[in-house]
């Protein structure tokens, strides 16, 4: 294979994990891409190294006030309690809903009068909520074909 | 105290044990991010949130693990983050002086590549420069480097030959 074609492979990026691989086969193989990479010892001489950064001043001095993360025993515990206290809530919801009852749901009898073809004309003759008598309110909203109707209980 | 003990105790809360871990590898770490950043003053900085980080996830360390290496990961991602915020910076500057009509006077930090280290290394991507400061300076295997920069081995191998074919054109061109 040609090198400078796998130069060129390397400029396509991204680089997916199969052109990676062929291209790490070839570059281990070939004395001609070989010769072309400058060796360890000359890179080193290029950068820093931990033996010549021995008169820098130390960087402990900064970290020193800190504490670790809680992430010990006490953050375990700390998810622990969490989930404690969400089954107490999920309690108290379920205790709570079983105890309050529930509305009544109107009861009553409603008579539909038919008055020609279009038009329905309706008579509330009796409504109820828990048993109790109620007061029957039927509002026109102004829009054809829309009426409302809703029992008031009385609270007194 | 072994090292095992002073992480042991560093894990507890011990900052003297923690100080003292340091200090064995903090002259490595600079190292790695001076070869990263290019610029003293940033290596310190990223060697310093390195540490902070480092104490921070103590509790995270295994112990199995080798602590310089841990600790030189952490150094390596902060540097590529904070290499990635300055190709931002210096973008948005480049950006802001094309709008003005004039080349943006920005940075100081395009220019704060240290002389030492800089120059060469600075040719190369920081994912590059990652991979060659870990494998050459800091005996990294492809293997752990590509745990770190989350890819696969043969793309560090890859970076690493590319790297070193740069420099050598560098290195040749007389820099």
């Amino acid at each position: 294979m040609d090198c400078k074609w796998v130069r060129f492979a390397y400029r396509l990026l991204p680089l997916p994990a199969w052109r990676a691989l062929w291209l790490a086969r070839h570059i281990d193989h070939c004395s001609c891409c070989s010769a072309d990479a400058l060796d360890d010892e000359a890179i080193l001489s290029l950068g820093v190294t931990a033996a010549g950064l021995m008169d820098e001043p130390p960087l402990r001095p900064f970290v020193v006030g800190m504490r670790p993360a809680p992430r010990g025993r006490a953050f375990r515990l700390s998810y622990v309690y969490g989930a404690f206290l969400a089954v107490v809530a999920v309690g108290v919801v379920v205790v709570m809903s079983r105890l309050v009852p529930p509305a009544a749901a109107p009861q009553g009898i409603v008579t539909v009068m038919e008055d020609g073809d279009d038009a329905r004309v309706f008579a509330v003759l009796e409504a109820t909520i828990g048993g109790k008598p109620v007061r029957p309110v039927v509002f026109k909203p102004g829009q054809p074909g829309m009426t409302i109707v809703w029992f008031e209980k009385n609270c007194n | 105290m072994t090292e095992e003990e002073l992480i042991r105790n560093a894990k507890l809360g011990d900052r003297a044990a923690f100080s003292e871990l340091v200090s064995c590898h903090e002259k490595k770490l600079l190292a790695l991010c001076w070869n990263m950043m290019g610029d003293r003053d940033e290596a310190r900085d990223a060697a310093q949130d390195a540490l902070l980080q480092a104490f921070q996830n103590l509790a995270c360390f295994d112990a199995g693990r080798s602590f310089i290496k841990w600790l030189l990961g952490i150094g390596a991602k902060r540097c590529l983050d904070r290499l990635r915020r300055r190709r931002t910076f210096l973008k948005y500057f480049q950006e802001y002086g094309r709008e003005r009509g004039r080349p943006a006077d920005a940075p100081a930090l395009a220019g704060a590549v240290d002389g030492r280290a800089g120059r060469l290394l600075q040719k190369l991507t920081p994912k590059e420069r990652a991979a060659i400061s870990l494998a050459v300076f800091e005996d990294f295997t492809a293997r752990e480097i590509a745990t770190l920069q989350g890819c696969s081995e043969s793309t560090v191998r890859v970076r690493l030959f590319n790297a070193r074919v740069k420099l050598k054109k560098e290195v040749a061109n007389g820099l």
